[in-house]
């Protein structure tokens, strides 16, 4: 149960919506929701609090007037916009991605002109190759991943061992699971194609073994992962 | 729903349960949930249930989202515990106590991270990004509906669409910039006078549309009043003006076509006058 107390089925259908509507103000960084007290469930026909966490530099009475437009739209019973922290002082100051610059970056996923096969190119400090792999399959663009990255330096102890497509809507991810002498891995990701979400989810399923730097040589002399 | 087994197998065991195995049978159920926000709350919660969890929390990392953060229950962000790492901590899937293998952690925390950015992509299908209104395809797909409904139930409703006077002008004398800030001031104008159920778009450039519940003719003639009033402030400094056009189902018309064609010849009367 996700919110305790009264609420019908579209409700908190409702209730997924206006947070994720939220959520996409940019300064947004949580949502919450509760009854008419500190810890209250949420009753039938009682004033529901949106508790809205956000940045310090955020524009609060501007997002407080927001959230109330769309709860209205989204929510047919009395709505109070909270925002928190209560002070900018006690804000969380950027809501930034922390990136590893040590990381290998994916830099293209493209098909070849005939379309056979897939390229990728990945880059890590001055470093950047490009590896393919059959376009005919999903698969094809892990190995690509792979080879890429044995291209780097890493004698890479890992195979696909499936790659499957999800799809929620009309968004879709690749799972890419790989299995071999390092273990098994597993990533998830999202693309703008199957073959980019599936080199992503690869990288992603990588990306903790890979910051190890005891198991990198230097880039050429391992020869590229397992093909299938 | 997210089967209980499949969470208590992520928790540390002398028998060291695959993560993966968690995972990917978290994934194929993902591809069934109506809504990724649905599923993330879900896995927080059937894991706080299940292990009798003090709290648990997931930081997520997701451009162009940015960092987002889930608190089991749905609860606000309140206290030491929950708002130290709402606020600074890293991308994670946090519990108290800590019960979780931390490949496990890890492996959940990505997968909530696709859920989430699954329903962005899904939003973002159907709205506009410049305003975050309904785009043309959704408004359409939502008027055929309001039409069907109307014509089966007899449901009363006003289509009211509007563009703004001058807006060419304002690009030209203020530029492009200019002119998207009014247009996302009219998009929270818009959305700050509608209700449950009520529907904004945004059709064209400087087209939009609505669809209200009711038909008093009010509605319509009262609209351009209403979103001036709504969005005065923001628009001073445009020197812009709404023209609207309104129809009413099922009196007016009984298929969308031609409810947006009576609507749309109001339209550029009350321009013309």
């Amino acid at each position: 149960m996700r919110v305790e107390g009264g609420l019908t089925a579209s409700e908190q259908v409702a209730l997924d919506r206006l947070e994720l509507e939220l959520r996409k103000l940019p300064e947004v960084l949580a949502v919450g929701f509760e009854g008419p007290g500190e810890g209250a469930p949420i009753s039938d026909d009682a004033v529901i609090t949106v508790h809205v966490f956000v940045t310090g530099d955020a524009p609060r009475a501007q997002i407080e007037q927001q959230a109330l437009d769309l709860g209205r739209l989204y929510v047919d019973r009395p709505l109070r916009v909270q925002l928190a922290p209560e002070t900018d002082e006690e804000a969380p100051a950027v809501k930034t991605a922390r990136v590893a610059t040590h990381r290998v970056k994916l830099v293209d996923v493209d098909l070849t002109d005939d379309g056979t096969n897939v390229e990728v190119t990945v880059e890590r400090g001055d470093s950047r190759v490009v590896a393919s792999g059959p376009a005919g399959s999903l698969s094809g663009s892990v190995d690509a991943t792979l080879a890429a990255l044995g291209e780097l330096g890493w004698s890479v102890p890992f195979a696909v061992s499936s790659c499957v497509r999800l799809s929620v809507g009309t968004a879709g991810a690749v799972m890419v699971h790989l299995a071999g002498g390092g273990g098994e891995r597993l990533g998830v990701a999202t693309g703008s194609t199957p073959q980019h979400a599936a080199v992503k989810a690869t990288l992603q399923a990588l990306n903790r073994w890979l910051d190890d730097p005891a198991r990198r040589s230097p880039a050429g002399t391992h020869p590229p992962a397992p093909r299938r | 729903m997210v089967d209980r087994n499949l969470l208590r197998d992520a928790v540390s065991s002398p028998e060291e349960r695959s993560a993966h195995a968690l995972v990917a049978a978290l994934a194929a159920e993902l591809a069934q949930a109506d809504s990724g926000v649905e599923f993330i709350y879900d896995a927080l919660d059937r894991l706080v249930d299940e292990h009798t969890l003090v709290d648990a929390l997931l930081v997520i990392d997701t451009p162009p989202s940015g960092r987002q953060v889930f608190h089991a229950g749905r609860r606000p962000i309140r206290g030491a515990w929950a708002e130290d790492r709402a606020s600074t901590g890293a991308p994670g899937l946090y519990t108290d106590p800590v019960i979780l293998q931390p490949e496990a952690a890890e492996s959940l925390s990505h997968l909530c991270a696709v859920a989430f950015r699954l329903d962005v992509l899904t939003h973002d299908a159907s709205h506009d990004a410049l305003t975050g209104l309904l785009n043309r395809r959704s408004f359409d797909d939502l008027l055929n509906r309001a039409v069907s409904r109307s014509v089966r139930y007899g449901w009363t409703f006003t289509l009211a669409v509007m563009d703004l006077n001058r807006f060419k002008d304002l690009n030209d004398r203020l530029g492009h910039p200019a002119g998207d800030e009014v247009l996302r001031a009219v998009g929270r104008g818009l959305r700050s006078f509608l209700r449950v159920g009520d529907v904004a778009a945004r059709i064209g450039g400087d087209e939009f549309a609505v669809i209200l519940d009711g038909t008093d003719p009010e509605l319509g003639r009262g609209l351009s009043a209403r979103l001036s009033g709504a969005t005065g402030d923001m628009l001073g400094w445009a020197d812009i003006a709404f023209a609207v056009g309104s129809a009413t189902a099922p009196d007016e018309a009984t298929d969308a076509a031609k409810l947006l064609e009576i609507a749309d010849r109001r339209l550029y009367e009350a321009k013309g006058r």
